[in-house]
């Protein structure tokens, strides 16, 4: 682990089928990093996402994560790089919170998912840092979408991954809730040396913490300082809206 | 933990229940044949009053048939339900039962062209490859379909409508068969558990159980993809693959015992909803071994009680898995409120 992970996009073009929602995307992170990922709704944030993570195929170009371009790599590959908090509340019952956590570490076990003791520990670990030791016994109907938002939250720190991408984390969440996810996110940055990327509308709470700010806007993706994107015209007019 | 034990005690019970229902299915029917003729088959000695042909040929393969079929038909409906996403998905409901009737019927009634009987001359594979071919086109279909339709109901109505054209096409080929062909098709379409020999049970035994066992394989995958499609890619799995694995498995669990018993509905919807409802999980691991064996005492109840009429004669196994099954489609479609997807 003594190299640093990076994620770099070349040219990238992203979208579906025929339709290019942004296009010459060449960006580049390395860890540690923090980024917001900001932009208007329908401006093609969460489709840059799914791309970063291997769901959706690029359009033109390249992803290469930590020197490895993404097409070459498995599922499996993959699941051990990035890990994933979709926007879309995830809809199943009959599953026990702690259950949906534990999938989290799936990745990195046999097909007859038994669970060793360092996959106990990260799984406890995900459900203290989210605070949700309350509900891990509960069935994922009994919940509120905040508390399933915050499980599937711990299910991706569950699966310990250099690469975080988020979409949306904070919608669902009450304005403490949404400052403790921050925090906890900061921290994995720092301490733990992760990647961070996460889209928001939550710019007041994010900016401030932030390294870096990937702003969609008119098909293309700028990346920047927060301090220097405040002196893009787009972006201010996009923030004081 | 505490789940599992009760688990652990749900399963024994079941196993109980399904050794006692055999024993009871084993004993029900027009001849009078008692555990001790059994017992006396199994060790090997003479036995004056009822010929081993009778318990080997009639009884044992009608019992092993039922728990074979059983369990076939609600592994593929549980492997359906939940890579459709949809608790109303089975082979019975989504039409893959009527295609592997139409292959069937292709095969039997197209036979009849050139002066044969295919369940005679083509032998139980033919008629095996024709069914399975049949249910893979319209599994196909519908696959098809759920990749560009996302909704559920559109789906179930795709599937129906699949379902009302090949009766259409079905019927046209009888219009044109001769009688002994239409009359051999109508009664294999009533579904039975007494039309295989004890070399049919064979086939469908090496066919199903390992197919059944290698579905263990799958289990991990299909609870990581309750979690819905991205999520499942996103830890690993390989989810082209797995819908094709599920493909393969359902169209030729359903096809081959369709072909052999006839389109036998309900099974397929109703077991692996009881099962969850008395395992109280979602989780495959628990689930497939559950639905082997509440569709094996589905089956083997159905059976007891079409033949609990010997008087009358046997009744159609279909009839019965309806009367039985739809009851607890009924439930589950009002409930679904509180949804399993």
């Amino acid at each position: 682990m003594t190299v640093a992970h990076h994620i770099a996009t070349h040219y990238l073009s992203v979208g579906y089928g025929k339709h290019k929602v942004l296009c010459n995307i060449s960006l580049r992170v390395e860890a540690p990093s923090f980024i917001l990922l900001a932009g208007r709704n329908g401006s093609g944030k969460s489709t840059l996402l799914r791309t970063l993570l291997g769901l959706i195929e690029c359009l033109d170009g390249d992803i290469q994560i930590s020197g490895a371009s993404i097409n070459a790599m498995t599922a499996l590959q993959r699941s051990k790089l990035i890990g994933y908090v979709s926007s879309k509340p995830f809809a199943i019952n009959n599953f026990k919170v702690a259950q949906v956590v534990a999938t989290g570490r799936a990745p990195y076990t046999n097909w007859t998912n038994v669970l060793n003791n360092n996959d106990k520990f990260l799984i406890e670990k995900a459900i203290s840092d989210l605070k949700i030791e309350n509900i891990a016994d509960k069935k994922t109907d009994a919940i509120s979408d905040g508390e399933r938002q915050k499980t599937m939250i711990a299910r991706a720190l569950a699966q310990n991954t250099p690469i975080i991408i988020l979409d949306e984390p904070t919608a669902f969440l009450d304005y403490p809730s949404k400052k403790d996810l921050i925090t906890m996110l900061q921290r994995l940055v720092s301490e733990h040396n992760k990647i961070v990327i996460s889209s928001s509308h939550d710019l007041d709470l994010l900016i401030p913490v932030v390294n870096n700010i990937w702003f969609c806007n008119k098909q293309l993706v700028y990346s920047d300082t927060p301090e220097n994107m405040m002196q893009y015209d787009d972006f201010k007019m996009f923030y004081n809206k | 933990m505490n789940q599992h034990l009760r688990q652990i005690v749900v399963f024994a019970v079941l196993l109980a229940a399904a050794i006692g229902l055999f024993l009871l299915d084993f004993t029900t029917g027009a001849t009078q044949i008692s555990l001790h003729d059994l017992f006396l088959y199994l060790t090997g000695n003479e036995n004056s009053e009822v010929p081993a042909i009778l318990i080997r040929e009639f009884r044992l393969t009608r019992v092993l048939t039922a728990i074979i079929a059983g369990a076939s038909l609600s592994v593929s409906g549980l492997l359906m339900q939940t890579i459709f996403r949809n608790p109303l998905a089975g082979p019975y409901v989504l039409g893959i039962s009527s295609g592997a009737g139409l292959g069937v019927a292709l095969l039997v009634l197209g036979a009849s062209f050139f002066g044969m009987n295919a369940f005679q001359t083509g032998g139980g594979l033919m008629v095996v490859l024709a069914a399975a071919a049949g249910a893979g086109l319209v599994m196909m279909i519908i696959i098809a379909a759920s990749l560009k339709m996302r909704d559920n109901i559109t789906v179930l109505i795709l599937g129906i409508l699949l379902a009302a054209v090949i009766s259409a096409v079905v019927n046209l080929l009888q219009y044109f068969a001769d009688s002994f062909s239409v009359k051999s098709f109508v009664i294999w379409g009533m579904g039975s558990l007494t039309a295989l020999s004890f070399n049919n049970l064979s086939i469908l035994i090496v066919i199903c159980i390992p197919l059944i066992m290698g579905t263990i394989y799958l289990c991990k995958p299909l609870n990581l993809f309750l979690l819905g499609e991205d999520y499942a890619r996103v830890s690993g799995v390989k989810v082209h693959s797995l819908r094709i694995a599920v493909f393969v498995i359902t169209c030729v669990l359903a096809g081959s015992i369709t072909a052999f018993c006839g389109p036998i509905g309900f099974i397929g919807i109703a077991v692996p909803h009881i099962t969850r409802w008395i395992f109280k999980t979602q989780n495959h691991f628990v689930l497939i071994a559950g639905v082997v064996i509440t569709g094996a005492i589905f089956m083997m109840v159905a059976d007891i009680i079409s033949h609990s009429f010997a008087s009358t004669g046997v009744l159609p196994i279909n009839s019965v898995t309806a009367i039985t099954g739809i009851p607890v489609i009924v439930y589950i479609v009002i409930k679904n409120q509180k949804n399993y997807f």
